[in-house]
């Protein structure tokens, strides 16, 4: 089951390169790579985004659950800013009432888990990541299957198009036949840069690793900007060391499901990891995550930083960033063991103990439809369906690489079922070597962890 | 001669008034306590699908022999508790001392000694939290006008225990001051006129009359503190999270990491069992060493 999760995640990120491609010139195509079972093309024209108005279809009644009361749990990140402003524009269509409560990661983490634990009716729509807790949730039978809402014309407009969300992401979001939610975000790791550093220190921007070290070194101002930053705390900082893992030739898992990063070229992997971010990243960067590294950024304290591609908007807001036309988005550098990328989805689900299951749907048939997702790409949030697009608000610069990051990218975490608990055994291995210890002793003491979590877990 | 037989020594009516209570008792603790080690024997993961399964003794076995973090969780806690339930003593007693003199303005530092004290500990750590911040907190600020750090106090692993420390302490001084003060007031003062008639010191005073005479008061205040100490949760959780990585995991961060996080409520179920052990045998062992200074006053 977890093998299969994995393949048709590496199936969703050729399926998805399709999207939003429509407006540049050379697209490619889910057909091209061998082994898919897509063979379409991508759309060649598009048309305006359709205003929330035109949603409506003559003869769907919107109004159906009028009066309804939904409460929605989100974590912050760039889908939850950017949809938060729409929400009054559900509750005038359909005229269902929206409690959306927004908390940082950790604590989102914690009190989803908390509330459904305690096998609580008060919650009915949640944002989840299938690759951190797909598994163990549809384990514990916390999500409502939601494969029989799309194909309810009683509930689901004609105009949604179900059949434009991407097969392979579909597919990595059923686990053991179970729809566990609806793809709302697909992000890439994506490299922001100073670019103005960059040339004032007469550099290109660096393509391999080792021109990336060496870039560190250059445009390092231990009293002002630091070379770079990238997450360090612990759990947190797992899914960019991916992308790192893979360009140094190693994989977080054998065929077996077991540890296989503390091969030599993991612990290559860890060890640059460690050893750059201590030597030329922010103090105290081993307990911070994308809510302190970000501002950082923006506020021109950090020359690189890498992580999801969806904060594409906030770092680009004149409001939010300064120097905002000096940010440049560059290809994470590729390595002895190849160019890979990574990439985490994020999806709308349906609690199974929900008491206003047709409303939820609703809701979340709304923040996935055509109209809503185009306005949302606006942003960098991007979606899982095929028939949206990029405006020409967002930088080229930034789609080109995108669009590029998908082909090659792969899982952002282990495909296991203790994804949690293996988290915090490699993460507490991270926090280590960028403290200073030695990468070799603390990613064999991670892999040890990592496998014990695993056969427990069974 | 018939006995007349009475339940429990007591009339029907005392049982009616004490009902309440017990029931209130029974249902809040004495059930949950129960329940935790029903699950402690077995294994489950919380969710809808499947039932609690029994596995016996295997959980504490797992948890006892073949449980590296545990082991360094419970010595986390036991060094965290220790240090600060002694710090918090000695600045404690200090503090009552000050505040058992008379002086100007007295009333008011009494009436501030309680603050820190009233105010929502989730409050107070993330204020903590805020000010440890490496760029932006308050004390790396200050420290950095006159030169020092700037320094890692949540991001190092060494470091950080000790920041937990402080803010603990910051928090809960002021309620063995308050212990104290009460202590000192009840004590009477002609052993102390009869050591300076004999020509004692301040300090010597303090040492040979005051303390000894203070020591059972000391020992409830130690034992209270140190009982709380060693089930914070929300200052930990909310200022280091048990990080970074596990520097800061005491037993119960770890225990809510297992529930919450791996989804494993049988198996905490026997982390708190056995923590619950060990508070009980450390503040049995104080109680004892409370008598055992009583009867030798």
């Amino acid at each position: 089951m977890v093998k299969r999760l994995g393949h048709l995640l590496v199936l969703l990120a050729l399926v998805l390169s399709a999207c939003g491609g429509a407006t540049e010139e050379s697209t490619t195509t889910a057909g091209d790579s061998p082994g898919t079972t897509e063979v379409e093309a991508p759309p060649t024209t598009t048309e305006p985004p359709a205003t929330s108005t035109e949603v409506e279809e003559e003869g769907f009644d919107w109004r159906q659950f009028e009066g309804a009361e939904i409460r929605v749990l989100a974590t912050q990140n760039p889908w939850q800013a950017a949809i938060e402003p729409l929400l009054p524009e559900f509750e005038e269509l359909t005229g269902i009432d929206v409690n959306f409560e927004s908390l940082p990661e950790e604590q989102f983490r914690q009190r989803l888990q908390v509330e459904l634990t305690a096998q609580s009716t008060e919650v009915d729509g949640f944002m989840s990541a299938v690759l951190q807790e797909g598994i163990s949730f549809t384990r514990a039978g916390w999500y409502e299957d939601l494969t029989p809402f799309p194909a309810n014309p009683a509930i689901t407009s004609p105009d949604y198009g179900f059949e434009n969300f991407g097969a392979g992401l579909i597919e990595g979001h059923t686990i053991d036949g179970v729809l566990i939610g609806m793809p709302i975000l697909t992000d890439t790791e994506m490299l922001y840069y100073r670019k103005d550093v960059l040339e004032a220190a007469g550099i290109e921007v660096p393509t391999t690793l080792e021109e990336f070290e060496a870039a560190l070194a250059v445009v390092d101002d231990p009293n002002g900007a630091r070379a770079w930053g990238s997450r360090g705390k612990g759990a947190a900082a797992v899914t960019q060391m991916s992308t790192f893992l893979y360009n140094f030739g190693a994989d977080w898992t054998d065929d077996t499901g077991h540890a296989a990063f503390d091969t030599p070229e993991g612990v290559a992997a860890f060890d640059f990891y460690g050893r750059n971010l201590n030597a030329y990243g922010p103090t105290g960067v081993a307990g911070m995550s994308w809510e302190e590294l970000m501002p950082l950024f923006q506020q021109g304290q950090l020359v690189f930083w890498n992580d999801s591609s969806a904060f594409l908007g906030s770092v680009i807001d004149p409001e939010q960033a300064v120097d905002v036309e000096n940010i440049g988005f560059a290809r994470m550098p590729a390595g002895p063991g190849g160019e890979y990328n990574s990439f985490f989805p994020w999806a709308l689900s349906m609690s199974s103990l929900s008491q206003n299951k047709e409303a939820t749907w609703y809701f979340i048939q709304w923040a996935t439809s055509r109209d809503v997702v185009d306005r949302l790409q606006a942003e960098g949030v991007a979606g899982a369906r095929r028939d949206t697009t990029f405006p020409d608000t967002v930088p080229s610069e930034w789609v080109e690489v995108f669009q590029h990051n998908l082909e090659i990218a792969r899982p952002k975490l282990p495909l296991v079922v203790p994804v949690a608990e293996v988290r915090d055994a490699i993460g507490a291995a991270m926090v280590s070597i960028i403290g200073g210890g030695d990468a070799e002793t603390e990613v064999t003491r991670a892999a040890e962890s990592f496998n014990r979590a695993v056969d427990a877990a069974g | 001669m018939t006995v007349k037989k009475r339940l429990f020594r007591w009339e029907p009516f005392e049982i009616g008034f004490l009902a309440p209570t017990v029931v209130f008792v029974a249902v809040m603790m004495v059930l949950p306590l129960v329940y935790t080690l029903w699950l402690s024997l077995h294994s489950w993961s919380g969710g809808l699908t499947a039932e609690p399964l029994w596995v016996g003794v295997s959980n504490y076995v797992d948890l006892l022999l073949n449980d590296a973090r545990f082991r360094a969780a419970l010595a986390r806690t036991i060094w965290f508790a220790g240090v600060s339930v002694v710090l918090q003593t000695i600045l404690g007693v200090a503090y009552a001392l000050l505040l058992n003199r008379h002086f100007l303005g007295r009333g008011l530092f009494r009436a501030l000694l309680l603050l820190p004290m009233t105010a929502t500990p989730v409050a107070v750590a993330l204020i903590w939290r805020l000010m440890y911040q490496p760029q932006l907190g308050l004390i790396n600020q200050l420290l950095g006008l006159v030169g020092l750090g700037p320094y890692e106090w949540i991001s190092g692993p060494s470091l950080s225990m000790w920041s937990l420390i402080i803010a603990d302490t910051w928090q809960w001084t002021p309620l063995i001051a308050l212990i104290v003060l009460a202590g000192l007031s009840a004590l009477p003062t002609e052993p102390m006129e009869a050591a300076a008639v004999d020509g004692a010191g301040p300090i010597l005073t303090f040492r040979h009359v005051t303390l000894p005479l203070l020591r059972p008061t000391l020992v409830i205040a130690m034992t209270l503190r140190l009982i709380e100490a060693l089930k914070t949760f929300d200052l930990i959780l909310v200022v280091t999270g048990g990080g970074p990585g596990f520097a800061t995991e005491t037993m119960n961060v770890y225990a809510y990491r297992v529930t919450f996080q791996y989804q494993q409520l049988g198996y905490s179920g026997a982390l708190l069992t056995t923590f619950l052990v060990v508070i009980a045998a450390l503040a049995a062992a104080l109680l004892t060493l409370r008598r055992r200074y009583e009867a030798a006053i």
